[in-house]
């Protein structure tokens, strides 16, 4: 049995090269179909990185009532973390934020001295949210609070971050689920062809008394070494032109491409997931392919 | 031995192939069966390889009713059957001897067996020096020679020849038959199918005639000869 088995491993091997033309197109045609799949992935990380940054810099600033003693402001604190959606909050009393509208304003900051005995400006809390999604909703509910005399908040860009993420969400998903289908399509087609123009071979096999198994496997082994060849490809690929970008991208001398640089995701955070993605996914590709579109000569 | 008993294949588009088929053939038996194309011929051998099954009758080859074979078990039936076809055959990547050793592999015969037995039955058909050249580098005559190696390699009871000769010259068509004639002397039962009636006149055996998907004829060697 063993002999065999390495005797069919063997084989599967050497049609590689026995049909290196087809060979080398499979390669292609997977190569292909997976840098396609490749650079939206890491587009459309990039993308989500970018406005997770956005959203970690969205805040709100809550003003409390006139006159909470401690336990009232802690309270309110509570409050707003119970919302469940709080990054980072911070207490901002009224002498701070005297002192930094004092700041802000410059050399005129100084007409303001006068006002520190005589503060009308209320304490408050900054929020950072790290989900900005029904950012309005938070924001009643953080009104509603007993002690909070009002809520400042840019609802309306937190509404166009959500929508961005959404969408880049939702776009990621059909952009690359269409080019997942796209490539199983021609991928299907290229081990069609190959199985085809095989068939003859399949055929004398089966008159020769082989089971299925024993045609099977040389078929498998090279659809699995198609697949993880390509996957190997494509990813040392994606890994030299994604290193070329952030190199030419910080390079660059103007301001937004700095900003972009830095939102850029290291290719380390996801070096493993397309690895294991484009080796895994190549190797089930091409052993389903044969697997699948072989059956059809083996009813000899 | 083989026996169709009422065998009738009809296939989908309509055409009656076999109708209501009686024959039956013996162990150790040489017989032709001859017909003119579309005769039938061809889907007698593929009702005896288990390629097609009969609508209606009962196909026996070697004790097994074809009929209600499972899947799983073609396999293992082809490997007792010897099979050599008009256009040989062979696997094109491989050498004559990888294409004698493969029906070895399939079986599962160790590989100290293989290189004992394929070299013994390269040299039976008097391929011994052509062991590594590849079917595209063989004559048709050697082609066939190299498939009739692979035919025998496993010691089959039985050898289904196809048209054998229908792809090579006059003269090594005679070889070949006479080889098959020599393999029947040891006791292996041959059915070879043609169409060169001259070729069935010069060996002495039984012959069956098909005609319209009908056994036609059935006579023995000399009574053959005399028709």
């Amino acid at each position: 049995m063993l002999n065999s088995f390495f005797y069919l491993v063997g084989q599967g091997f050497k049609n590689l090269w026995n049909n290196r033309l087809m060979s080398i197109a499979s390669v292609g045609v997977l190569t292909s179909c997976m840098l396609l799949i490749g650079a939206a992935l890491l587009l459309s990380v990039n993308i989500s990185s970018v406005v997770d940054a956005l959203e970690d810099q969205s805040e709100a600033i809550v003003y409390l009532e006139d006159n909470l003693d401690s336990d009232e402001r802690e309270e309110v604190r509570d409050g707003i973390v119970a919302t469940g959606k709080v990054a980072t909050i911070e207490f901002i009393s009224k002498h701070d934020a005297l002192l930094s509208m004092m700041e802000s304003m410059g050399d005129d900051g100084i007409l303001f001295d006068a006002y520190d005995d005589n503060n009308n400006l209320p304490d408050s809390y900054r929020v950072t949210f790290h989900d900005v999604s029904d950012l309005e909703i938070t924001v009643a509910h953080i009104t509603a609070l007993p002690g909070v005399y009002s809520v400042s908040a840019l609802t309306e860009v937190a509404e166009v971050i959500t929508g961005i993420k959404r969408m880049v969400y939702i776009g990621g998903a059909i952009i690359i689920g269409l080019l997942v289908a796209v490539s199983l399509m021609i991928i299907g087609n290229t081990i069609k062809i190959t199985v085809f123009s095989r068939r003859r071979e399949v055929n004398i096999m089966k008159y020769v008394g082989a089971t299925n198994g024993f045609i099977r496997l040389p078929f498998v082994v090279e659809g699995i070494s198609l697949g993880i060849i390509s996957g190997a490809i494509s990813y040392g690929i994606i890994y030299f032109a994604y290193d070329y970008l952030v190199k030419w991208v910080s390079s660059q001398n103007a301001t937004w491409f700095s900003q972009i640089i830095s939102d850029l995701v290291p290719f380390a955070e996801v070096s493993q997931y397309l690895l294991i993605g484009f080796i895994g996914g190549g190797a089930f590709i091409g052993l389903f392919g044969c697997v699948a579109f072989i059956g059809k000569h083996l009813k000899v | 031995m083989i026996e169709f008993r009422n065998v009738t294949k009809k296939y989908p588009n309509g055409t009656v192939a076999l109708n209501n088929v009686d024959l039956r053939i013996d162990d150790g038996e040489f017989v032709f069966i001859v017909g003119s194309s579309g005769a039938g011929k061809s889907t007698l051998i593929k009702l005896m390889l288990r390629e097609e099954t009969a609508n209606s009758g009962v196909v026996k080859v070697n004790g097994k009713n074809l009929g209600k074979m499972a899947r799983y078990k073609i396999p293992k039936f082809r490997r007792s059957i010897g099979i050599v076809f008009q256009d040989f055959r062979l696997i094109p990547n491989m050498t004559a001897y990888d294409n004698v050793a493969f029906a070895l592999r399939v079986t599962n015969v160790r590989n100290k067996e293989i290189k004992r037995k394929v070299p013994y039955m390269l040299n039976l058909v008097g391929l011994s020096s052509k062991m590594k050249c590849k079917p595209e580098e063989l004559s048709g005559g050697e082609q066939q020679r190299v498939a009739l190696a692979r035919a025998l390699v496993n010691s089959p009871s039985l050898i289904i020849a196809d048209e054998p000769t229908g792809n090579i010259d006059p003269e090594l068509s005679y070889e070949i038959v006479d080889l098959l004639n020599e393999i029947n002397k040891l006791g292996v039962t041959i059915v070879m199918v043609t169409h060169e009636h001259d070729l069935v006149e010069q060996f002495n055996h039984r012959v069956i005639t098909i005609d319209e998907g009908e056994v036609i004829r059935d006579t023995e060697g000399l009574e053959a000869q005399l028709c």
